[in-house]
């Protein structure tokens, strides 16, 4: 409505009321009713003179329509918003002078509207804009008012990447996460730290955040090496990521926000027409070639070197000779890497449809994924959708229902460790003299001292063996939004998360570790079913009249539950390998089922001031209670306080042009991590300990009834810049996070009859910088360069230890003050005697004096760390006209990595297996400095004991992903009638530097540098095409 | 005035819905019992029982490491040349303090003593002859449990009793940081726990469980042990005369069918009698006490007849040296448990005959559910022929040598010898009667022998054990001198 025609009106309908009145007379009547058709006249006459139609439509900068984006007449309340094709017809007054077009994440830009009736609008994406919206816990909040530090990770990025889960692609995207792929195996699960290591004894996971449910996250299995619960999302559906790392952010999700906080949105729809995307891709995965130093010996070499050790043990050649030929002669060289490993296939196909009105919003997807690994036996099949439905029932009642059943199939082989029927495990293990195939092509089985008498043929075991997990998970959610009033809104969510694991597993009768048992048969079912409920009130205010100090605020209330159930089954002997179902095997071994629970219940809220957009104080507070901590203290409170001065806003700052945003901010907040056993303070009576048939029953769990969260404060100081208009955005954390009440199964005197107790008796701090920059180095009209950088430095300290210790062993690390957590504790080799060829090791820190004794030298802190220095990502995209190339790359610089199988694949310790070709470099004559010493057959020196000879540098840079995509020209793909059109090839983990050369394998190992033979990670080609309609 | 109205309505709305009852964040675990509902009734002690003789099970245990190391450790038995990587460190003599074996029997003994603890010490069940009974067989695994520690980790009682033993535990206290009690103050609690016990256990339940005379027999070991043979003599003939137990003879305890085969695959061999038998007992016939492994509760490949089986997935690296077996006469129905496949029989074993043990498995049965012998009535009785030897009445001595002899070889005319060669005889007779069952290495260090202890016979490797050698004692685990700052390790390590 115009400004001007309510005081008309208003004057017609006075004027109207009195005719009414039976107090008028005639004269006045008619005197009257002129002036009311005067009134409307000139009313009339006002619109007609006064206003103009303006017609136009809004595209962003690659053509496409923006619906539901707002048009506002400049200095007006008179607006419209664009239809679905992005077009809008508005009147606007004589006076109007121009129009002012907006949408969400795009900006706003105003348009002339001299002579003009008809305008076309071309807005951009404003991805590094600080008016951008991101998801944060429990709501939403514009980039410009954040107070905390957290990273969103658009769907854009996280749909480029031929990975099967959304943790595997957040690698190098986000500062302070340290994501680590730890094995190729297809469906395997990712260890991600926000900030470093979070936890002695708990997980260190973040906490993950699907649709607002809090998630069970990780490997749900029980016998398939790994799996990751977040393998079965689609990543094409995945709308956004925001990753929460400070306390501000955090603590709104109290005693579970320690680690950081990952919430993943899916697509919701867009309104507008329905636009369908079909989108296929295929291409081939390998691995990479080993590290030189990690190639198995040749048959000739091996029995060689065999030979030789056995003459330096003290016998004669001709025994020599005799014992070597018990193994072969040479003629039989098998290259075991070539046969357990193969080149994969990988293909999948998404379609979705998204679409709607003003009303109804929906997004609708389906997706095929099937991804086979680099090493045999070992794939991952998933058929996945998503429903998401969005529908405004009136103005104030809305709801909401999204659905995501997905199935997937898991083929995973015993995949790492020492496991003998683990295919990686077997190419170090098996001797090159040992031939797979038999010569008339059949697969060799044979148990012969030269064959398989105590490993097995992993081609056999992979043709015969069973192991396969069915997951079938639905994610769902269903929520409800009432605006009571304008300001104030009410929402009731109801998540759910049902997750179904059949696992099986069968070891055949004729190799393998089903061979004594005449075949072994494993049935595992397990389910959990996670419900979160949550009822929130949101409130939005202006406290003073001219709306300069606006306050939000947020309360609620959660409850979630979490119920696992699990039935195990385990029956040995097999009549025959054709029958692989326990029903037909005649022994049982295993019957049982057993459950696991555990609840929260917690309190929110969150408040925010803003003063003229420049000043802002925000807070946050949850009591957070569970089952899984002791009465003694069953709930914690988890404050949270947060300001941010955007200083760009100021006065004194309008004439630096150069610097468009410049905010200030800081952080403090109190989390937890409450990721204990569901009945770990309980002190218990367990049964299962069965005699002779009978029930038998143990105090076997110690308990404690003191027991509760661990306890994180985090400090946080930051800033965020952005110069040029948005061209160069550089963003700077600087943070130290304190760990306190760390649960700690310290040791006690075995005499008790445990070995340790957990309690919470420790504490640590990580502190660290992280440092981030996103810029678009050169842009022109048809060439644009866009570059992103993140590094990440953290320093881990543990600084309280229980009472009592000055040290706890923890394998090869030790937990001591002033001390990194993962600080590798051992003895330090010093070479090998270059007269003797004795292996030597210092005898302490001082490394003043060697000893040939293993059990003299002492271990000691090696200042080397399984954590890296330095790590980030480095990504850029250039993209000409219709042609874009993209390369991101990982660094991780500053770790050490521990061969941990190094015992038996060294030197002649354990003669019967492979050999790594380092072995070559042993010593042989007396003044070779080598680092090899002499080869003794079954030597008992411990010279492939753990030491600093098997830790090497973890240093490298790896092009993570690297793509090609063509977009089809506009005239094309109006031709074919599609909306849009482009192919595209993607490689991932092509190319990698290694910087020790004497690394037998690659450097990406678990979080705690220690390798445990997993299957290699993949190098994967593919080639796409997107189509939208 | 109506909004705000909406307002309080809505918020109250909010947190009516919201509030749970406190019960919750209450839950209880599905398959454990909190502790002090844990033993109320007489069946329920007899589950806690079972739980207790369970963790004698262990692999670490009885399950195999305990007899295992009593021969490996001595001139009985060696581990292969091409073997799994178990036993190593037994077989070469060569422990560093953070041994996994000396961690594992620590740890694990001291477990069951908790296990055991919790039985006699338990208030809530009312007094009764089964009572009494159950809580005699704790004391009993408790003493058993004890004893153990003490000659593995301290050194031998006829040494120095005075020597550090072992911490003793009686109460369950989750604070204890105890140190080592003297080997004398060890074996005196042991001699009055299977008193107590001796006295109240009234019931005979199996094999599998104590019973009274089966801690009486246990008790006439430890005597033995500390070189007492006046008691020793006195508990051994208890049991020998009042117990009810007998020793079987000639082919009923052992009667070998089928061959070995030219190679492990084709073995049929099969010892027969009561070896043969992989169940509990309840029969007084020859075992005393036996720790029970059944088709459903037991340590799969881990299990002691694993380790000695050549065929069907057994690991096999374990192997009896020629001069045991060279013991043996021919007509010894013995042999039928240790028989000599030949040279070559075992892959990459070279050169040597092919000593097998049959006692805990045959060709056609897996080892998994064979029973690990505790205490024997040919055991006892060889210490009463001890007994007799230490009080210089030779006639007795050979009296009760000849008992277990002759059953076992029929045409065995009888020891007769006098004079310290009685005590030879008698040692060879126990390694005659006792292989494989972890027995020997005590005997050779309670009289203080030197051995030659073979690592390998194909290879040249021997290592010379006199007293004093360090390997003769396991070290104390390191993490139980980090966790406990009172405990002292033992020389060497």
């Amino acid at each position: 409505m115009q400004q001007i025609q309510p005081y008309l009106c208003q004057s017609c309908f006075k004027i109207l009321l009195t005719l009414h009145s039976s107090k008028t007379k005639n004269i006045e009547i008619m005197r009257k009713f002129l002036t009311l058709l005067m009134c409307l006249s000139l009313v009339v006459g006002q619109v007609w003179a006064q206003n103009r139609t303006i017609k136009g439509k809004v595209t962003d900068d690659k053509g496409n329509a923006i619906p539901q984006a707002s048009v506002l007449v400049k200095g007006t309340t008179i607006g419209t918003t664009t239809a679905g094709d992005g077009s809008f017809s508005i009147s606007v007054p004589a006076t109007a002078k121009s129009l002012v077009i907006s949408s969400l994440n795009f900006g706003s830009q105003e348009v002339a509207l001299a002579g003009k009736t008809s305008v076309s609008v071309s807005l951009t994406s404003t991805t590094t804009n600080l008016d951008e919206v991101v998801v944060v816990g429990y709501g939403t909040q514009k980039k410009g008012e954040a107070t905390s530090s957290l990273t969103k990770v658009g769907g854009e990025k996280v749909e480029q990447v031929p990975l099967t889960s959304v943790d595997q692609i957040l690698q190098g995207k986000v500062a302070g996460l340290q994501s680590a792929t730890f094995s190729g195996q297809p469906g395997a699960n990712q260890q991600i730290r926000i900030r470093g290591v979070g936890s002695y004894t708990l997980s260190s996971q973040p906490l993950y955040v699907l649709d607002g449910v809090q998630i069970n996250s990780g490997d749900l299995s029980r016998l398939t090496t790994t799996t990751n619960v977040l393998a079965q999302l689609n990543p094409d559906d995945i709308e956004s990521v925001s990753v929460l790392k400070d306390a501000a952010a955090t603590a709104v999700y109290g005693a579970r926000g320690s680690n950081g906080v990952i919430i993943i949105t899916t697509k919701q729809g867009k309104a507008g027409k329905t636009q369908f995307k079909v989108n296929t891709e295929v291409g081939n995965n390998t691995h990479g070639p080993l590290p030189s130093a990690g190639v198995p010996l040749g048959a000739t070499d091996w029995l060689n070197l065999f030979k030789e050790s056995y003459i330096n043990a003290g016998n004669s050649a001709a025994a020599a000779a005799t014992a070597a030929a018990n193994y072969g002669d040479g003629t039989v060289n098998t290259n075991w890497t070539n046969l357990v490993t193969r080149v994969g296939t990988q293909q999948q196909y998404n379609v979705s449809a998204q679409g709607g009105d003003d009303k109804t919003t929906f997004f609708i997807s389906g997706g095929y994924f099937k991804q086979q690994a680099n090493v045999i036996g070992s794939d991952l099949t998933r058929y996945s959708s998503t429903i998401n439905i969005t529908h405004k029932a009136s103005k104030k009642l809305s709801f909401s229902l999204g659905l995501r059943p997905t199935y997937s199939n898991e083929n995973a082989p015993l995949s790492n460790g020492s496991a003998f029927s683990n295919p990686v495990m077997e190419i170090y293990f098996l001797r090159p003299t040992m031939a797979a195939f038999n010569p008339d092509g059949s697969l060799n089985t044979s148990r012969t001292a030269a064959q398989f008498s105590s490993l097995y043929n992993p081609l056999y075991i992979v043709a015969h063996d069973i192991h396969s997990a069915d997951i079938f998970s639905i994610n769902g959610k269903a929520e409800v939004k009432y605006n009571i009033l304008n300001n104030l809104t009410f929402t009731s969510t109801a998540g759910l998360q049902y997750q179904d694991l059949e696992e099986y597993y069968y070891n055949n009768t004729v190799m393998g570790d089903g061979y004594a048992a005449n075949g072994r048969g494993y049935s595992y079912y397990t389910r959990y079913f996670l419900w979160d409920l949550t009822n929130q009130l949101d409130y939005r205010a202006n406290l003073t009249k001219n709306k300069d100090l606006t306050f939000n605020a947020t309360v609620g209330y959660e409850a979630i539950q979490s119920r696992g159930y699990f039935i195990s089954a385990q029956s040995n002997n097999f009549p025959t390998p054709s029958l692989v179902y326990s029903t037909t095997a005649s022994t049982p071994i295993t019957a049982s089922n057993s459950g696991s629970d555990y609840n929260f219940a917690a309190v929110y809220s969150r408040a925010n001031f803003s003063y003229k957009g420049k000043y802002i104080l925000s807070g946050s507070f949850r009591r957070d209670g569970s089952s899984r901590f002791s009465p003694a203290h069953q709930y914690g409170n988890f404050p949270a306080i947060s300001g941010a001065w955007n200083i760009s806003k100021e006065n004194f700052f309008s004439g630096v042009k150069f610097i468009s945003d410049a905010k200030i901010r800081a952080s403090y907040g109190v989390t937890g991590n409450a990721e204990l056993g569901n009945y770990q303070w309980i002190q218990t009576y367990g049964f299962g300990a069965n005699y002779n048939g009978s029930p038998g029953g143990i105090f076997n769990g110690i308990g404690n009834t003191n027991l509760q969260w661990e306890s994180g404060k985090q400090t946080d100081i930051g800033t965020d810049l952005s110069f040029l208009k948005g061209r160069l955005n550089l963003t700077f954390d600087y943070y130290k996070r304190k760990i306190d009440q760390l649960i700690f199964a310290f040791p006690l005197s075995q005499t008790v009859g445990f070995s340790t107790i957990t309690a919470n008796v420790g504490s640590m701090q990580n502190s660290g910088l992280e440092f981030t920059i996103n810029a678009t180095p050169i842009k022109t009209r048809n060439f644009t360069w866009d570059l992103g950088f993140n590094i990440s430095f953290n320093k881990n300290q543990v600084t309280g230890l229980p009472p009592g210790q000055t040290s706890v062993l923890n394998g090869q690390f030790n937990l001591a003050v002033g001390h990194d957590f993962y600080e590798f504790y051992m003895r330090q080799w010093a070479g090998v005697d270059p007269a003797t060829g004795n292996p030597l090791w210092y005898v302490d820190a001082t490394k003043s004096s060697t000893t040939t004794n293993y059990n003299a030298a002492a271990r000691v802190f090696t200042g080397k760390s399984a954590s890296p220095k330095e790590f980030g990502g480095f990504n850029n995209t250039f993209t000409y006209k219709q042609i874009s190339l993209g390369f991101d790359f990982y660094y991780n610089y500053g770790n050490y990595v521990q061969d941990t199988w190094a015992t038996y694949l060294n030197d002649e310790v354990s003669p019967t297996y492979g050999k790594y070709s380092s072995a070559l470099n042993r010593w042989t004559t007396p003044g070779q400095i080598t680092n090899t010493p002499k080869l003794v057959y079954n030597s008992t020196n411990f010279s492939t004991s753990a030491s600093t000879r098997f830790l090497f540098r973890g240093d490298f840079i790896r092009l993570r992903n690297i793509q090609l995509t063509y977009a089809a020209s506009k005239s094309l793909v109006k031709k074919l009638k599609l909306t849009s059109l482009s192919f595209y090839a993607r490689g991932s983990n092509l190319w990698t530097k290694i910087y020790d050369n004497t690394i037998p394998f690659d450097p990406e190992q678990n979080i705690n540098s220690q390798s445990n033979l997993n299957f290699f990670i993949n190098k994967a080609v593919t080639a796409g095409i997107v189509v939208g309609f | 005035m109506k909004s705000r109205f909406k307002i309080y309505f809505f918020v109250a709305t909010v947190f009516l819905l919201a509030s749970c009852k406190k019960s919750f964040l209450t839950d209880n675990p599905y398959t454990a019992v909190t502790l002090p509902n844990a033993i109320l009734s007489e069946s329920d002690m007899v589950v806690a029982l079972n739980g207790m003789y369970a963790s004698l099970r262990n692999t670490d245990l009885f399950g195999r490491t305990l007899p295992v190391k009593g021969d490996v450790m001595a001139d009985n038995a060696y581990v292969t040349t091409a073997n799994s990587g178990r036993y190593l460190t037994l077989n070469q003599y060569n422990f560093n303090n953070a041994d996994a074996y000396a961690a594992a029997i620590w740890a694990n003994a001291y477990v069951s003593i908790k296990y055991a603890n919790t039985i006699i010490n338990n208030t809530t069940v009312p007094a009764s002859a089964n009572v009494a009974q159950y809580k005699g067989e704790a004391l009993a695994v408790r003493a058993l449990m004890h004893f153990e520690l003490c000659r593995n980790f301290g050194t031998a009682y006829t040494i120095d009793p005075t020597k550090p033993g072992v911490p003793i535990v009686t109460t369950y206290n989750q604070n204890a940081l105890p140190a080592r009690n003297t080997i004398k103050d060890v074996y005196a609690q042991v001699i009055t726990d299977l008193t107590a016990a001796y006295n109240q256990m009234t019931l005979y339940r199996g094999t599998g469980y104590f019973s009274k005379y089966a801690a009486r027999a246990l008790q006439a070991r430890v005597y033995q042990n500390m070189g007492d043979w006046t008691d020793a003599q006195t508990a051994a003939l208890d049991v020998i005369n009042n117990s009810g137990w007998v020793l079987l003879s000639g082919t009923a305890y052992v009667n070998p069918t089928g061959s070995l085969g030219s190679g492990p695959s084709s073995s049929t061999y099969n010892p027969g009698g009561y070896w043969a038998g992989n169940a509990q007992s309840s029969t007084k016939n020859e075992t005393l006490f036996e720790v029970i492994s059944d088709p459903v509760n037991n340590n799969g490949f881990d299990q002691i007849g694993m380790i000695y089986l050549q065929l069907g997935g057994g690991y096999g690296d374990i192997l009896g040296l020629q001069s045991l077996y060279n013991l043996y006469s021919p007509t010894d129905v013995r042999i039928g448990l240790t028989p000599n496949a030949g040279a070559g029989y075992r892959s990459g074993q070279t050169g040597t005959n092919t000593i097998l043990c049959y006692k805990y498995s045959n060709a056609s049965t897996l080892g998994f559910n064979y029973q690990t012998k505790v205490i024997r009535l040919a055991d006892i009785i060889l210490i009463a022929a001890e007994s007799y030897y230490n009080a210089g009445d030779y006639t007795n001595a050979n009296k009760y040598l000849n008992m277990v002899a002759q059953k076992r070889d029929l045409s065995f005319a009888g020891w007769s010898d006098t004079g310290p060669q009685v005590l030879a005889d008698i040692l060879v007779e126990r390694q005659k009667e006792l292989a494989y069952e972890g027995s020997r290495f005590w005997d050779l260090v309670r009289l203080q022998k030197s051995w030659t202890k073979i690592t390998n016979p194909a290879v040249a490797t021997t290592i010379s054990v006199a007293p004093g050698n360090i390997g003769l004692v396991f070290p104390i685990p390191v993490t139980e001198l980090a966790a406990n700052p009172n405990m002292v390790q033992n020389p060497g390590y």
